[in-house]
């Protein structure tokens, strides 16, 4: 008996291994080329290598809104102060139960209008369309049924008059000059299709006119980790990807697509909670389908805001509704996996998703219990697991480190020593605890997923610290209202 | 297993990289105290310059020698370029001009080194002679013809930066040969890059187009598109020439269309039946056609236009309702003039004049609130 469990543990400790090495391999190679694409896009922006005249590509702007009487108006004006011509802003109110379509009357000066819309992606019924004329460029005002972020996104595409449109979120806010970087991808190769953009949490940052004015570590440890755990993965894995047309994720937060392609492949999937995800594989199948040359690229210098949640409760809603759009995602185009049709991206980036993102907590949370089990028994070799797991978490913490002064270094943003000292001091513990928490939220996600599938979960909303030329600082009005 | 021997090599290879970045924060930190201590002397130097020659003086030949001796330096041609747009607020200030005409000689021999250099230098010098703004009258011509050298480096940015130095030089010959090189390379992936370009030439835009008209049958689709759409923004005078391109069918479907719309901003009585003929036709196939054709029919006058108009109205595709309604509203009907429509049993039609109305309300508010 004690030789068969011996010979269970062996083949254990072999995956293990294994699957360390391959993600250990994975992660290095993807910081390293994240890293140098980084050094050198610097190089290259320093020298003017870059498309500088003014050439402006209509784009319409979706903000998809469900109860963001909080935040939309900051959002909407923070959008103003975009550095480009030629934009429209589409704001969906999705079925909100608090007053964020009457703020966005009052604050924007809007005025109900009888626009025929044409139904090119079928939307829940649209109830009111407001205008407004009244500033640099048109807002819309779209009132529909709620139906989620995707049916929302839906409507705004249908409403949208430009061939380009950009998603993000409501709790967002695009800096300055993220439209004109955007759109370069699409100035240097007609055939892109999608462009995503760089997130990255604002808590403990102010931004004014779309400027980052103040930029420090947020003061919560959650965050804080947040941002060493965003880093990571948009330095890593999506500039990695880029490199090959193997980009599969966009964040819903900014992104940027051609309309008339998100429209023939029919839109965003109302039946997911990772819509953002399932769009981008979508596009991938429905190009390679169709024998459209196509790219998907990623613009590493067009910055969005975002919120990262401060309560642990919160950060859980988040990545419980991720992992359920991922395994959603993956499971309805499924047949991506090894299938010579989609070249690279099925043999790395949906292989990459499957085993290293969707399955990867219920990896670990085996191999913890593997290691409970063996130590009852006697097999754990415990000096060397101790070594193997230091090692691990060294290595892991300065890759997490290595990302993340990469980024601050690259878009020229000032740490203080103390930040400096924050971010060494919380990479570990990134590593090895937020880690196997946010594990075992994203194993259990998926445990009565059918009764909840769609069900996305409040988080709690607060102002981005923004500042604009003819609005008060956020945190100025919170009272005032 | 030896795993943790490939971990440990990953480890050192990131701390490396750690190391990297640490040194490199610092090198770069002090790059660019450099950089700014290096355009406080330009600027200060440039300002002793304008000053001689305020007070009737010529540039100094020490300046010139040290900006021979220090251009070479990419560094140096940043820093440079930071003093010259901090310290002429007005490019056109004759002070200003006399400077850069006085060093323009240096820039000679700076062009032909960083055409030796890698493609990012290169396409810097480009682009800091696009800013440096020449004048036509100065002897720009060896210059130019070496930008056009730089226009053949397998660069994007720098045949891009390259032509926007073309743009500032102003000269409509060289221009036009480096589009016909561009073509030649397919070098220009997006059409709104040249049109929007050519649309910031500094010389005369009328010989421009004249020159780019000569040798538009020869030129490549992509390049027609993009001097068409130009043309258009720039020149009432090829009526009879794009009146050619909308009907000639041979021609590819974007081009026409871009003719089509050449007409709904310089309207041409012998186009209009072509533009009704456009608006009429019901195929769905040719559905862009009709409505850009009925959008160009706004400032055409006439009864029929309106019988056109009205009948598109009705259309089945939603784009040609909508460029209808809108040209409807440019012919100032009143209401009895359209109750066919508003009276009507065609919904679709009927919901787009209402908006068309709300719209035009909506306008008048907002100039109203605006005055």
């Amino acid at each position: 008996m004690r030789d068969i469990f011996q010979t269970i543990f062996n083949y254990i400790g072999v995956f293990f291994v294994l699957y360390m090495l391959g993600y250990s391999s994975f992660l290095f190679l993807s910081v390293i080329v994240g890293s140098s694409t980084l050094y050198s896009a610097k190089r290259r922006n320093m020298l003017k290598n870059e498309l500088i005249n003014d050439c402006y590509i209509p784009v319409s702007i979706i903000v998809p809104a469900h109860n963001e009487g909080v935040t939309i108006e900051f959002t909407v004006r923070s959008l103003l102060q975009l550095d480009y011509k030629l934009y429209e802003i589409i704001v969906v109110d999705d079925g909100s139960t608090d007053d964020t379509a009457q703020i966005m009357q009052n604050s924007f000066h809007m005025v109900p209008i009888r626009r025929p819309i044409q139904r090119k992606l079928k939307c829940r019924e649209i109830l009111s369309v407001f205008e407004s004329r009244a500033h640099k460029v048109n807002i819309t005002l779209i009132c529909k049924k709620n139906g989620g972020k995707a049916d929302a996104l839906n409507a705004g595409i249908n409403a949208a008059q430009f061939p380009y449109f950009l998603c993000m979120d409501a709790d967002s806010v695009l800096q300055f000059d993220s439209l004109e970087k955007i759109v370069r991808p699409l100035l240097e190769n007609t055939n892109v299709v999608a462009v995503g953009g760089a997130v990255r949490p604002c808590n403990g940052t102010t931004l004014e006119n779309g400027r980052v004015v103040h930029y420090s570590m947020p003061r919560k440890i959650l965050p804080c980790m947040q941002v060493l755990e965003y880093d990571r993965s948009f330095l890593a894995s999506r500039i990695l990807f880029d490199k090959f047309n193997g980009s599969v994720i966009i964040s819903g937060a900014f992104g940027l697509f051609k309309k008339s392609i998100v429209i023939d492949a029919g839109g965003y999937d109302t039946n997911t909670m990772g819509e953002d995800m399932e769009l981008v594989v979508k596009l991938h199948v429905f190009c390679s389908d169709h024998g459209i040359p196509y790219s998907i690229r990623y613009a590493t210098d067009a910055v969005c805001w975002t919120q990262a949640p401060e309560k642990l409760s919160d950060l859980c809603k988040q990545r419980r509704r991720w992992q359920i759009g991922l395994y959603q995602s993956m499971v309805k185009h499924r047949r991506m996996l090894f299938n010579r049709t989609y070249g690279l991206v099925s043999y790395v980036s949906y292989f990459y998703y499957l085993i290293y993102e969707l399955l990867s907590p219920y990896i670990e949370v085996f191999g913890t219990l593997s290691m409970v089990l063996a130590s009852a028994l006697g097999f754990l070799n415990l000096p060397f697991m101790l070594m193997y797991m230091g090692i691990y978490i060294a290595y892991a913490s300065i890759l997490s480190l290595t990302a993340f002064f990469a980024r601050i270094h690259t878009i020229d943003l000032k740490l203080t020593f103390s930040d400096a000292l924050k971010a060494i001091a919380l990479c570990a513990l990134e590593v090895s605890c937020l880690r196997y928490v946010i594990a075992w939220v994203r194993m259990a996600a998926l445990f009565g997923y059918r009764k909840k599938k769609m069900k996305w979960g409040q988080i709690e909303r607060r102002r981005i610290n923004f500042k604009s030329v003819d609005t008060p600082a956020a945190s100025d009005t919170e009272n005032g209202r | 297993m030896g795993s943790e021997l490939v971990l440990y090599g990953y480890l050192f290879v990131c701390l490396s990289m750690l190391v990297f970045n640490i040194v490199y924060n610092i090198v770069f930190s002090q790059r660019n105290k450099r950089l700014e201590r290096q355009t406080d002397e330009f600027s200060q130097a440039i300002l002793m310059q304008m000053e001689r020659i305020q007070h009737g003086g010529q540039v100094d030949s020490q300046h010139l020698a040290l900006l021979r001796r220090k251009l070479p330096h990419a560094d140096y041609l940043i820093a440079f370029e930071n003093a010259l747009s901090r310290s002429s607020d007005a490019p056109d200030h004759p002070a200003a001009v006399h400077y850069r005409q006085e060093v323009f000689p240096v820039l000679f021999d700076l062009a032909q080194l960083y055409a030796q250099r890698e493609n990012m230098q290169a396409a810097y010098f480009a682009y800091f002679l696009s800013r440096f703004k020449p004048r036509k009258d100065w002897d720009v011509e060896t210059l130019q013809r070496l930008m056009v050298e730089y226009m053949k480096r397998p660069s994007l940015y720098c045949r891009v930066n390259a032509l926007l130095a073309l743009y500032e030089f102003g000269s409509e010959e060289n221009l036009t040969q480096a589009i016909i090189l561009l073509d030649r390379e397919d070098a220009i992936p997006h059409e709104k890059i040249l049109t929007d370009g050519l649309l910031s030439f500094q010389g005369d835009h009328k010989k421009l187009i004249g020159l780019l008209w000569e040798k538009f049958p020869k030129l490549s689709q992509r390049i027609r598109l993009s001097v068409l759409n130009y043309i258009r923004f720039k020149s009432g005078d090829y009526c009879e020439e794009v009146l050619g391109i909308m009907q000639n069918q041979s021609e590819d479907k974007e081009l026409r269309i871009s003719a089509i719309r050449y007409f709904g901003r310089y309207p041409y009585a012998p186009a209009k039946e072509a533009l009704l003929s456009f608006a009429s036709d019901k195929r769905s196939i040719n559905w862009e056609y009709a409505a850009v054709a009925v959008s160009c029919l706004g400032p055409y006058p006439g009864q029929d236009v309106i019988e056109v108009l009205m009948e598109a109205a009705h259309s089945s595709n939603w784009y040609v309702r909508l460029n209808a309604a809108t040209a409807l509203e440019s012919h100032h009907l009143d209401y009895n003039d359209l109750i066919s429509i508003f009276s009507g049993n065609d919904r679709y039609a009927r919901e787009m004049m209402m908006y068309r109305l709300d719209h035009k309300r909506m306008l008048e508010r907002t100039s109203e609130v605006t005055l």
